[in-house]
Order: structure tokens, then sequence, then C-alpha cells
């Protein structure tokens, strides 16, 4: 019969007699609370075990580990060899069910509410064919909308405003009506039509979006995503503005009514 | 401290991405429109088809007058410009007046200019089938209006009896610059 207290000098012991004691030990606590410690490598030859009858309440077994010596109480031995193995089983439970079929039913609601937006490069650059004939340049405003069904009054408008007039001063301006587009045709609503003067002070249609209106996907909502609407800006090419590089911000704007 | 240079990293951050080729999809898109204004300049001639004339009968010389309008700008500071003209094609057929090779040395295709302002026309001289003579010149900074200024060339054509009767046609090409 081998006795718990004498188990450090077993160790002891062996490690004297493999000369070393690199041994990876696993603790093994079984219903019967025995207690394995067990051998990587057959130079460190050892396996001692306590069966129940041998177990005493409250000692404390100590194991030589790599050198050094770690302590296992009896409150946490309870726990690794009542609570582990129950939780070990629950998990690998959840992952495995064996036979029956189940269902459940959970409603799910989505409240999708009107929305816009749009995109626009953030630099154009106008150029002129010939002399005095005047600087083009087209802005390919890209979008996505949707609008509540018809009846309820949800349309909308993209518009577009010069939000910083063309600087320096003494060249171009758009306060002064030289800055001036048209508008190509639109993926989603109606085009503005016509020429339309830019302005500093107020937006100025691009295009108007219709109820009932959504997004790429085909059938009932556009074809692409996002929609497309092309603005074709022409500013005047006076003699009188000096050389020099002239720029201006405008700003487009989507909006639901 | 910490907090607040991360936030001006995170800013900064930001601002680099909005300066992206295409902005991101939002209530509203801004674009910066920017136009590069050059000296530049043009001419259109007023009287394409010109006929000179000749009143009386004492071989006085063919006259007739060509009109045009300017646009141009030039650059401020070092800025120029200038109206030239080169008779392109000369008188077709033989026997008739010729401004490279008139049949009687004297015989020219003189001219005249007027210029409005910002121009200042040229003195005048003989026009000629291998060098660009001068019609006015501009400074710097010179702009004409916005529908144009206007000038114009008088000519005079020698009334040699020794031309053969008939109809003789010159090209005359006109050319404005600014830098």
């Amino acid at each position: 019969m081998t006795h718990a207290r004498e188990f450090p000098r077993l160790v002891s012991a062996n490690r004297k007699k493999a000369g070393f004691l690199s041994c990876a030990l696993k603790v093994h606590t079984n219903s019967s609370d025995m207690l394995d410690v067990k051998r990587r490598s057959n130079s460190c030859a050892m396996d001692e075990s306590t069966s129940s009858m041998n177990r005493e309440p409250g000692r404390v077994t100590e194991i030589v580990r790599m050198g050094g010596s770690m302590t296992v109480s009896p409150p946490t031995r309870r726990i690794l060899s009542v609570w582990l193995p129950r939780l070990l089983a629950s998990a690998f439970a959840i992952g495995n069910v064996d036979g029956g079929t189940g269902s459940a039913v959970q409603a799910m609601s989505a409240t999708l509410q009107p929305k816009g937006e749009v995109s626009v490069p953030s630099s154009l650059t106008l150029t002129a064919a010939s002399p005095f004939t005047p600087f083009t340049g087209n802005l390919a405003v890209s979008y996505r909308v949707r609008t509540t069904p018809s009846g309820t009054g949800s349309t909308g408008t993209i518009t577009v405003q010069v939000s910083s007039d063309f600087s320096p001063a003494g060249g171009p301006s758009a306060a002064a009506g030289s800055l001036t587009y048209t508008c190509g045709s639109a993926s989603i609503g109606t085009a503005c039509s016509g020429t339309q003067t830019s302005s500093t002070t107020t937006q100025t249609p691009v295009a108007t979006l219709p109820a009932s209106a959504c997004t790429g996907g085909g059938g009932s909502c556009s074809g692409s995503n996002p929609a497309s609407v092309a603005v074709s800006f022409s500013l005047t090419d006076s003699p009188a503005y000096p050389t020099g590089s002239y720029s201006a911000s405008v700003i487009v704007r989507i909006s639901l009514v | 401290m910490k907090l607040n240079t991360n936030t001006l990293i995170l800013a900064s951050a930001l601002l680099a991405m909005a300066g992206t080729a295409h902005a991101q999809f939002a209530s509203t898109g801004t674009g910066n429109v920017s136009v590069n204004v050059g000296a530049e300049a043009s001419i259109r001639i007023d009287t394409p088809n010109l006929t000179l004339t000749s009143t009386g009968t004492n071989f006085s010389d063919y006259t007739g007058s060509t009109g045009f309008t300017y646009m141009i700008r030039t650059s401020a500071g070092s800025g120029t410009g200038s109206i030239t003209l080169k008779v392109t094609t000369d008188f077709s057929g033989t026997g008739g007046p010729s401004v490279a090779t008139p049949p009687t040395a004297g015989d020219t295709l003189s001219y005249t200019c007027t210029l409005s302002s910002p121009g200042t026309a040229a003195a005048g001289s003989s026009a000629s089938t291998t060098a660009a003579t001068g019609v006015g010149t501009f400074g710097a900074g010179a702009a004409s209006a916005k529908t144009g200024n206007t000038g114009s060339v008088s000519w005079d054509l020698t009334n040699d009896p020794a031309y053969k009767t008939g109809a003789y046609t010159a090209v005359v090409t006109y050319t404005i610059n600014a830098l």
C-alpha cells in the first residue's frame, strides 16, 4: 500500500534514478479520487496512485513538477474532480444533438425609413476646347435613395448650390451668373431640364425623385446601384478674366420631403 | 492630453480620406470646381470675301478694307500679344498682280491698320508671301471686351497697266496670339 505522504519522496527517488526530471506531469482525479502522475519519457518512469481507501481527508498532497512543487488543496481537487467533467459534458452536449427535430418561431421586423445619400467626385476641372468658348466639365453625381410608397407624400430632390464662389476674385463668378449647367438623364427620378444657372444663395434643381423609389436590385427598384445623374457645367470664358487658376466649391444635396 | 492627440490624428486621417477621388455617400456631397484661365486670343474676319476696286480711269490703285473682331487675354506682368497677316496664297493666274513676283518692280500689295483698344495698330507695310507682317500689338494684362473688339486692314494694290484683264484672287491669313 502506497501512502500519499510518501509520494514526494518517491518522486525524488525516481528523479535520482532517471537523472533528471523533464516529465510532463498529468494530474488525474477520478471518481475514486485517484491521483496519477504519469511520465512523458521512459527515462522518467514513475506511476503512483492512491485509492480512495488511502485518501485521508484534509491531507495536502504535494507534487514535484519540473523541479518545483505544486500543492492541490482539497477544495480545488473537488472542483477538478466534480465540476470540470460536468462542464465539459455540457459543452459537448450543446454541439452534439443526437436524434429528434426541433423548431422555433421568432417574429422579426424592421422599419425602413426614407433615406437618400449622394456622392460626388472631390474635384472637377473645367476646360475649354478653343479660345473663349465656355469652360466645361461633367460632374457625376451618384446617389442612393429610398422613398416611401406613393400616397404618403414622400418624394425627394437633388439640388446643387455653389457653397464657395470662385476665388481669387476678379475672375469668373457664380454669383454673377457665369456658371450654368444642364442635367443628363437620371437613373432614378427626373433630371432637370434646360439650362440652369448655378447660384451661391439658393439650391437649384438637378433631379426630382418620385415616391416608391428604391435603388438597385431591379424589379420595382432601379437596376443600378448607385443611381447616377450627370451635371454638365459650363463656365463663361470672358477675356476680362485675368489669367490664373480659380476654384469654387459646389454642394450637392439630396433631400426627402 | 493623450486623448486630444489621438483625436487630432483621427481628424487628420479623416480629412486625408476626404480628399480621395470619390467621396463617401452622405446626405450632401461637396466637390471643388476649378478652372485654369490662361492667356488666349481669337480673331474673326468679318469680311471674309473682299473685292478690291479701283475708281476712276486713271489706273488708281485697287483698294478695299477688311474688318475683323478680336478677343484677347494676355498674362499680367510680362504678357504680350499680336495680330499679324500673311499672304498664304498669291494671286492666281498669270499676267496679273502678284505679291511674290509682280510683273513690274514696285508693284505691291500694301496695307494700313486700325485697331481699337486694348490693341495698338501697326504702322502698316507691304504684304508678303514669306513673312508675317504686323497688324497690331498688345501689352501685358490686355483684355478685350467679352464680345470682342474690332480692327481693320485697308488694302492698296498697285493698278499696273501691265496686268492682264481678269479676276485674280489671293488668300490672306490673319493670326492673333497671346502670351
